[in-house]
């Protein structure tokens, strides 16, 4: 087993810890592939998945979301960095340091959920190979009759009905193919899913289907959720803590409430702004609206990632790039931002909130 | 009153528009269907709305109830195999009203509309574009064909569209190739491109759905300056609540190919009656202090290929009731002032009997 | 009824409703033939196809006469009128002929076949005439159809320039030029896996040299390419060895777009996230490519391959044609056309380009079967 010894140690609470997570990918050119620059998707990111909670990473599409979620199964590998992994009390592993065989196990306990349900199930497989895939492959199962129970089993833990287990995908919708992936990533019975963009193809019905049975699978199952997304509204309701990414960097992170109501970084506050809500009455408040389009990872301004766009920046912003630091008070949980003035900015988060209108019928 | 008389009602105040002024399109029962050999998609079956000048009109739905191909039937851009079956299309321009669903698709009169009186919108801007000429030549060449302008003329036209939409540098902009701009400045350019002859309605068929927030922002911030601006109508396509409640005036809900439900923003958002506006609005997270709750619409949307009887709603309705609502089409009802719904819970049960 | 049985049986009761049971549960293979069977081009050029293959297959059989055995009398005579009603104006129940008689023009000395309608010579169900071996095992003397009279020649589409019977000769051609095809596209198909394969699983330096060579023999001109590497094969090669080498050549240009739709649908599909998932649930390399990727494009490998076929086909058919391909004694339809060259041919014996149509015919069903199997090879892209 790989140790972790020396490379910072976990939190009690933690089950995933990210340390210092880096991926660059080299931009190559011409007939010679010739290096001429590097995209820093990933750029020495630090958090911390606490067991039973629901994290959530957001931001624009290109600030290295899906880059984190797939450093920390290593479907891709870190160019730097460690990521620690810990069963209840048992020692922490390393993940980057693992061998083929040893991630074969680790990831046992850690699954993932693609985004778009058409693309991540074989079309050629029936949901009963589907689902039984990996029981099979990890040899969990003994008879043909044990996998079919089974995976039926998982098929009512996602309210899919099991006499559908020799169908293929192609009779399935959206929503109903994310919840065969979910069984797929529950077949092993994981304590942590990693779920990129899980919910953002699915129409808004289907979608809080889809949010209230991940809500229920945790609190039965007690699993553990990165939960990958961009809205925020989703995120809002989904999770227990944010991280905001942009740029490759982690630049605010904190608990869910304490983060929307009082943003310490201005790419949040913008953020929350910018998300479109749906009651007219908003419609005429005041909105940030951000200048520019994301940070090329490829392409970084100097200083502050962030300072092009800012409408608070000033010349420290360009120079010195912000370290991530504790802003929120001393007893209080966590919440941590990156910005040089994160302290003396006034940031709006999301308002008194308009009562809920009543629904009258005619 | 059934979805025929619904059309004639008369106009109720909307806010964005003038209330008095006669409809810019009026499209009455509009039926659109497709025919291939799994069968016929009855995609849109009975829409009917008006737009006024210079109103903002949202059309709202999950995807495949029938969005983006009301679109394609008002500009008579409909793949191969759809055709309009029924319903009037009624486009008030200037001197007379023209029926756009009776006229040949690639007539003289749908090209002289086209482009210069309606003008649309996509969700990705390439598909407007052309990559082998300039930002500047296609605009140029979309402000000639319409207008007896000359070339530089027309490139001073081109150049304060663009400035208007907010491409940095205008002049230079002008000679670009679209692959060059970044998604945001391509959107830009996209809207100068459609507003290059001043039409009068402009449809923006989910203009926003493939970008991020903050270039949504953008985006609606353009579309309402804009809107200002030249004082266009807008019908805004989308699937995001969120959208529609930020930009239109009005609003009309649509599922599988019926309108469910219509009538200003306000009213749909606060009083909203139909089963599945409320079941929709319901679903979505609000961005609110504390503890937010959703309740899901429960079930799946059918298939087009085997679409329910009745109340297309019936199979998925809380509310469903037994007996009446498989049986037929509840007919559109108004609830109030401009606020109309086909739910057999406010009536139309009469007709049954 | 619990909340979450409720959803559940909304859940089904909507599926049901989707599509009829057995789409689904269709695997793919079914639901490729019920997509094919409604492409109605595609299922008539798949059955004339079959009816060629067999034809070719029992050659011995269905041919009526020996391909060698020429009848100088005969040489360059016409299609015979299968006829039902004799000169005496009786109708007879079983087709006959009239047999030729052969005179000379008097003042050309061009042959002149005159029909002799005094002589009713009558056609049969397997009858007796040359003798044959079938695949070289079976012997035997009955042919599918033929004259009753073993001795004389019924010339159903012409005779050839010594005498002997074209109908017999397309039938034996249709052999070796049918089969050219297959045997090319299955060398093409395997190079085209193969590299491919090596080129986008390996990916690198490998897939650098696979695609460059690759792009060389692409950027070459096929036909000329082809007159080439033929010029180069002795004259004197058994049949046989002619045959392979001419397959080979064909193959030299046709591996290579397969093997380009290999690599491109390997890098694509692994890319796929339902291949990414795999790897994840601890898929070892053979099973994410026998399980995953070849399943995946295989529909769409052998829709691309029978598109091939007619290339080939054609290919041989100019090589032959031309000289540089078959030479006789071996029978194939450019062999046969080589025969026609002649302007004299053409304008008093039009027949002997009746190879042609069956050329024609063949490669027009391959495209028709082969659009039909593209089409339906995807059954994912419509449901
Ligand atoms: N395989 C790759 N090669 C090169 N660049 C990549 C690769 N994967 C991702 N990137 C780049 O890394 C950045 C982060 O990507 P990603 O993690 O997919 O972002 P997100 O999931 O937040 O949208 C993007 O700029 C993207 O273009
Ligand atoms: N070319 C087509 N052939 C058959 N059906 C089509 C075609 N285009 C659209 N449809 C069907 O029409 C319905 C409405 O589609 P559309 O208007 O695109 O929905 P949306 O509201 O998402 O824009 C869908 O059920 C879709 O499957
Ligand atoms: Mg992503
Ligand atoms: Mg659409």
């Amino acid at each position: 087993m790989s140790g972790a010894g020396g490379v910072g140690q976990m939190e009690d609470r933690a089950i995933i810890s990210v340390r210092n997570l880096v991926k660059y990918f080299p931009i190559e050119t011409g007939f010679l592939r010739r290096q001429v620059g590097v995209v820093k998707a990933v750029d020495d990111v630090n958090f911390d998945l606490n067991e039973g909670e629901t994290l959530a990473l957001v931001g624009e599409s290109g600030c290295g979301k899906t880059t984190t979620s797939h450093c920390i199964i290593q479907a891709q590998r870190p160019t730097a960095g460690h990521v620690l992994f810990r069963i209840g009390d048992s020692a922490p592993m390393d993940l980057t340091q693992m061998e083929k065989a040893e991630l074969k196990a680790a990831r046992r306990n850690i699954r993932m959920i693609y985004q778009d349900p058409y693309s991540s199930l074989n079309p050629r497989m029936t949901l009963l190979q589907i689902i039984g895939e990996p029981l099979v492959i990890h040899k969990m199962v003994e008879s043909q009759e044990a996998l079919r129970n089974k995976v039926a089993e998982l098929l009512r833990l996602v309210r899919l009905d099991p006499s559908t287990m020799n169908r293929y995908p192609h009779a399935f919708s959206g929503g109903q193919r994310q919840r065969i992936a979910i069984a797929r990533a529950l077949s092993l019975s994981p304590k942590v899913v990693i779920a990129d963009e899980a919910v953002s193809a699915l129409d808004v019905s289907v979608q809080a289907q889809i949010l209230n049975l991940l809500k229920e699978l945790q609190n039965q199952l007690g699993l553990t959720y990165l939960f990958v997304a961009h809205n925020l509204a989703v995120v809002k309701y989904e999770a227990d803590r944010v991280a905001v990414m942009y740029a490759g960097k982690i630049v605010e992170i904190g608990e869910t409430e304490e983060l929307y109501t009082n943003p310490r970084h201005p790419y949040t506050e913008a953020l929350i702004s910018a998300a479109p809500n749906p009651d007219p009455d908003t419609k005429n408040r005041a909105r940030i609206v951000l200048a520019g389009e994301v940070a090329d990872p490829g392409n970084l301004p100097p200083g502050c990632a962030f300072h092009p766009r800012c409408r608070y920046a000033e010349d420290r912003c360009r120079r010195e790039i912000p370290q991530l630091v504790e802003v929120g008070g001393e007893e209080g949980p966590s919440h941590r931002a990156a910005c040089h003035f994160a302290s003396e900015l006034e940031l709006a988060g999301i308002s008194g909130g308009a009562e809920e209108p009543e629904r009258e019928r005619a | 009153m059934t979805a025929q008389q619904a059309g004639e009602r008369d106009a109720t105040s909307a806010p964005g528009g003038d209330a008095a002024a006669d409809p810019l399109l009026s499209v009455r029962n509009l039926q659109t269907h497709f025919f291939s050999r799994e069968g016929v998609v009855k995609a849109v079956d009975g829409v009917s709305f008006d737009i006024k000048p210079g109103e903002i009109l949202g059309i709202a739905g999950e995807s495949g109830c029938g969005k983006s191909v009301t679109s394609q039937s008002i500009l008579r851009i409909l793949p191969r195999n759809g055709k309009i079956v029924g319903g009037e299309i009624l486009f008030n321009n200037g001197d007379r009203t023209v029926d756009l669903a009776t006229e040949e698709a690639d007539g003289r009169v749908l090209r002289d509309i086209r482009g210069k009186e309606i003008a649309m919108i996509f969700q990705e801007p390439m598909t407007s574009f052309s990559p082998v000429h300039t930002i500047g030549d296609q605009i140029i060449e979309t402000i000639r064909i319409h207008q007896d302008v000359s070339k530089e003329e027309a490139r001073d036209q081109a150049v304060e569209m663009l400035r208007r939409v907010g491409m940095p540098n205008p002049v230079r902009n002008i000679e670009e190739y679209t692959f060059n701009l970044s998604g945001g400045m391509r959107q830009r350019a996209m809207v100068a491109l459609s507003l290059s002859c001043r039409p009068k309605l402009l449809i923006a068929d989910e203009p926003t759905t493939a970008v991020d927030v903050t270039i949504q922002a953008q985006m609606l911030e353009l579309l309402r300056d804009i809107q200002a601006d030249l004082g266009m109508a807008i019908i805004m396509i989308t699937h995001d609540l969120g959208v529609i409640a930020e930009l239109t005036d009005r609003v009309m809900i649509m599922y599988l190919g019926k309108e469910v439900e219509h009538g200003t923003v306000e009213d749909v958002f606060h009083r909203p009656q139909h089963p599945y506006t409320r079941g929709l609005l319901a679903s979505i997270p609000k961005m609110e202090p504390g503890r937010v709750e959703i309740e899901p619409i429960e079930g799946v949307v059918p298939s087009p290929y085997a679409m329910p009887t009745g109340c297309k709603f019936h199979t998925r309705c809380p509310e469903y009731i037994a007996g009446v609502c498989e049986k037929r089409d509840p007919p559109l009802t108004a609830v109030g002032p401009g606020h109309e719904v086909s739910c057999y819970l406010y009536g139309g049960r009469e007709e049954l009997e | 009824m619990t909340e979450a049985e409720s959803a559940a049986r909304l859940e089904t009761a909507a599926a049901e409703e989707q599509a009829d049971q057995r789409v689904l549960v269709a695997s793919q293979w079914q639901l490729i033939r019920w997509r094919f069977l409604q492409h109605k081009l595609a299922v008539v050029s798949l059955a004339v196809l079959v009816i060629f293959y067999l034809v070719a297959i029992f050659a011995e059989f269905v041919a009526p006469y020996d391909p060698y055995i020429f009848r100088e009398d005969l040489t360059l005579a016409p299609p015979h009128k299968i006829r039902f009603i004799d000169p005496e104006g009786r109708f007879h129940l079983r087709p006959f002929i009239h047999p030729f008689e052969k005179t000379l023009d008097s003042v050309t000395y061009a042959a002149i076949f005159v029909e002799d309608e005094t002589v009713l010579q009558p056609l049969g169900l397997f009858v007796k005439g040359d003798e044959y071996k079938l695949w070289g095992l079976i012997e035997s003397d009955i042919h599918l159809f033929g004259l009753q009279d073993p001795e004389a020649r019924l010339s159903l589409l012409g005779q050839d320039t010594v005498g002997r019977d074209l109908f017999t000769r397309i039938i034996y051609g249709a052999r070796i030029s049918l089969t050219i095809g297959l045997v090319g596209v299955a060398m093409s198909f395997f190079l085209g896996i193969l590299f491919g394969g090596l080129s986008g699983y390996l990916g690198g330096t490998v897939d650098m040299v696979i695609q460059r060579v690759i792009e060389s023999l692409r950027a070459l001109p096929t036909l000329p390419l082809w007159m080439a590497l033929s010029i180069a094969l002795p004259s004197d090669w058994p049949v046989v060895r002619t045959y392979f080498a001419i397959v080979i050549i064909l193959s030299t240009v046709g591996w290579t777009s397969i093997a380009r739709v290999v690599r491109g649908r390997f890098f694509a599909l692994r890319e796929e996230d339902f291949v990414g998932a795999a790897e994840l649930d601890g898929a070892g390399n053979l099973r994410i490519i026998f399980r995953y990727l070849l399943p995946s494009f295989m529909s769409y490998i052998i829709a691309r391959l029978t598109l091939a076929i007619p290339q080939m086909i054609l290919g041989e058919t100019a090589l032959s044609f031309i000289g540089l391909g078959l030479q006789a004694p071996a029978i194939s339809w450019g062999v046969l056309l080589k025969d026609a060259q002649a302007i004299r041919v053409l304008a008093l014996s039009p027949w002997l380009l009746l190879p042609t149509l069956f050329v024609v015919v063949s490669i027009l069903a391959f495209n028709f079967v082969g659009d039909g199997l593209r089409d339906a090879s995807d059954p994912y892209t419509h449901v």
